[in-house]
């Protein structure tokens, strides 16, 4: 496979040429045996043995000590290597929570999206979602599922790049021995974060949201100190400072 | 920079946008129901010394009801009972009622009437209907007295079912078990409670027990169930042996040769009592909680009803007749069918049948010759049954206590006929 490799255009020359982000609309990524990083677009693919390249320019690849190969198209390179996608379709799963000593807060989220442009991107969840919360006093627990529309937009352009995403969905309860009864209710969740850029196809985020939930639900508690059945009915709006970690694909 | 400053831009009125819609305090609801005891105080010399005979009077909240051969006893909740000759069943006969402040569980053995009243035990002599009279107080038999601030005595609760609305960020749990609630909590724990069914059978002099008793003799010992306190009462002399806790939310006592069957809001606990003063725990079953009388019928089989759907007593969602297979071998009870029932409330054994009341629902009667195999034969809708009695002597002679009173039914050619109704 590695004769396939032939000669490499430097778009930006090697890693270490590169000091800012730039946007590279195509471009073959060559992971060398020594560690080093070819950036650029392969011009020939006929010669065996050396890979004629261009740094404005052109250089040989020796095709034996090229450890890996990769081919991008859409993104935006940073140093070492690293970058972001700015087209194409993601998979982006995450996972977090939140609470304090009255109520908490906890979820695993899957996205299949979009993006947009190199700004916008958007996509479709669904998300396992578990609360818990105190309500005058009462300990209460409500779950769901919560299939939502998710929108993210980049407010920078740097390596680690920050921004703005919001999920709307429309939670549908969950029972379990656990949980009160309980209704589908609302589900919002804005939230900043960092998207970090990687050399490969997986990239990891780290985010801080507020999740609102509305819940109306019926709890009876069967009685403690022998005071008798306590019943509560509630229409709240659950809320939460949550921390999560993703990870995005392709 | 034009990017991030439009990004800025839409971040803010997003911030704005939510904050806006998550202070929207009306779209927030918390109501809470409960039921709300108000306490009473009262002299409980004065208690202890109201004369126990009085002229008959009209039931207005019936609760225990025993029957001999002879005489009806019918409890008036946290008063007394009332005594009618029933030496004929279609026409009882008030004779006298008996003033026994805040008494709810009663049970008769040989002549005695076993009686709780506020604190106390009494031992009532019963061998004259016509003039029954305290053999025995065992004063503070369920603790000591509680009394306020200026001294009174605290001899009971009111209760209200009460629905309000309230804010989500107070602490109403708190407040309702700790705060000034210890005395009631204190109180109900102790003494006996209401009971959840309306009116049941205490038992009959033909050796029935009732399923939903609080007190039941057996072997010369008297046993009292509480909140969470199990006691011992030796009959003769009248005694207590021993007063212990022995678990949390009880509801029945049922002795059975040689167990005690305990009813808890989500339990049987049983009791080895060979030596009937001592009781010792066996075993336990535990299902969902409800309200549940326990009918042992044999040394392997015991029924069980769950009922739920009475907010103040029996929260929960689920309505069955269970059949518990008991071993020998300590802690061994098992379920072996479980049939789904509308309300059921008291169950008892006549002949090879199982009769089961349904309060508003009916009376449902099971074939129990299979005693592990219950098979529905017959659910009569028109007889609305809290909880049913066979007559002590009189085998064709069945007795309903239902919504509307206590209905004495003859049972000719597979029909039931009432005999008499004693409205309450």
């Amino acid at each position: 496979m590695r004769k396939n490799y032939l000669a490499i255009l430097l778009a930006s020359l090697c890693l270490n040429s590169i000091h800012a982000q730039r946007h590279v609309k195509e471009a073959d990524l060559l992971y060398m045996d020594d560690g080093s990083l070819y950036v650029g677009t392969i011009l020939n693919r006929s010669v065996e043995k050396n890979f004629l390249l261009n740094t404005g320019d052109t250089i040989n690849v020796d095709p034996f000590e090229i450890h890996k190969r990769r081919r991008l198209v859409n993104v935006t390179m940073h140093r070492r290597g690293k970058f972001h996608f700015r087209r194409g379709q993601f998979v982006y799963i995450y996972s977090g929570g939140g609470g304090d000593g009255t109520s908490g807060t906890s979820m695993i989220a899957g996205v299949l999206g979009n993006r947009f442009s190199k700004r916008l991107s958007a996509g479709l969840g669904v998300s396992l979602d578990y609360y818990t919360e105190t309500v005058a006093g009462f300990w209460v627990e409500h779950a769901f599922t919560t299939p939502f529309g998710y929108g993210r937009l980049y407010l920078t352009d740097t390596k680690t790049r920050l921004y703005f995403d919001a999920r709307l969905g429309y939670a549908l309860q969950r029972s379990s021995f656990f949980t009160e009864d309980h209704s589908n209710g609302v589900n919002i969740q804005p939230g900043l974060g960092i998207h970090f850029a990687s050399r490969n196809k997986v990239k990891f985020h780290l985010n801080m949201a507020g999740n609102w939930q509305y819940v109306t639900a019926n709890s009876v508690d069967p009685g403690f100190f022998g005071s008798g059945p306590v019943e509560l009915d509630y229409s709240i709006w659950q809320s939460q400072v949550i921390f999560t970690f993703g990870i995005e694909a392709w | 920079m034009m990017l991030i400053t439009k990004s800025r831009l839409l971040l803010t009125i997003s911030i704005f946008l939510v904050a806006a819609f998550v202070s929207c305090d009306g779209l927030e609801e918390v109501k809470i129901t409960y039921t709300e005891a108000n306490a009473i105080y009262g002299d409980l010399e004065a208690i202890r010394n109201t004369p126990l005979n009085a002229a008959p009077r009209s039931i207005s909240n019936a609760g225990k009801i025993f029957m001999t051969d002879q005489i009806l006893l019918i409890g008036e909740e946290s008063e007394g009972i009332h005594v009618y000759d029933n030496s004929d069943p279609s026409l009882p006969t008030p004779i006298l009622f008996m003033q026994i402040p805040r008494n709810r569980e009663f049970f008769i053995s040989e002549d005695f009437i076993y009686a709780e009243s506020v604190y106390d035990m009494l031992k009532i002599d019963f061998s004259d209907p016509q003039n029954p009279r305290i053999n025995t107080r065992i004063p503070f038999a369920f603790g000591e007295e509680l009394t306020n601030g200026q001294g009174e005595t605290l001899i009971g609760f009111n209760y209200e079912l009460v629905t309000r609305e309230i804010d989500k960020e107070d602490d109403l749990f708190n407040y309702l078990s700790l705060n000034d609630n210890f005395a009631y909590y204190d109180f109900s724990q102790r003494l006996i409670p209401p009971s959840a069914v309306p009116a049941s059978f205490s038992g009959s002099s033909g050796g029935q027990i009732g399923s939903i008793n609080k007190i039941a003799v057996q072997d010369g010992h008297l046993y009292t169930v509480s909140r969470s306190q199990l006691s011992v009462y030796q009959t003769a002399p009248f005694t207590q042996l021993m007063r212990e806790n022995v678990g949390s939310n009880l509801e029945t006592v049922y002795p059975f040769n040689n167990r005690l069957f305990i009813g808890t809001n989500n339990s049987v606990e049983i009791f080895n009592v060979e030596d009937p003063a001592q009781p010792q725990y066996e075993s336990s079953y535990w299902h969902a909680t409800s309200c549940d009388p326990v009918l042992p019928v044999s040394e392997e089989t015991a029924y069980a009803t769950l009922r739920t759907g009475d907010f103040a007593a029996c929260p929960g969602d689920i309505n069955a007749l269970i059949v518990l297979g008991l071993s020998h071998q300590r802690g061994d009870v098992r379920e072996i069918q479980e049939i789904p029932m509308e309300s059921p409330y008291g169950l008892t054994m006549i002949d090879n049948l199982l009769y089961v009341g349904e309060g508003e629902n009916g009376l449902k009667i099971f074939d129990a010759a299979s005693e592990q195999n219950l098979r529905l034969i017959k659910h009569d809708k028109n007889i609305k049954a809290y909880d049913v009695l066979p007559h002590p002597s009189r085998a064709n002679y069945l007795l309903v206590a239902g919504p509307t009173g206590l209905v004495q039914y003859k049972l000719s050619d597979d029909q039931y006929l009432p005999l008499s109704t004693i409205s309450f």
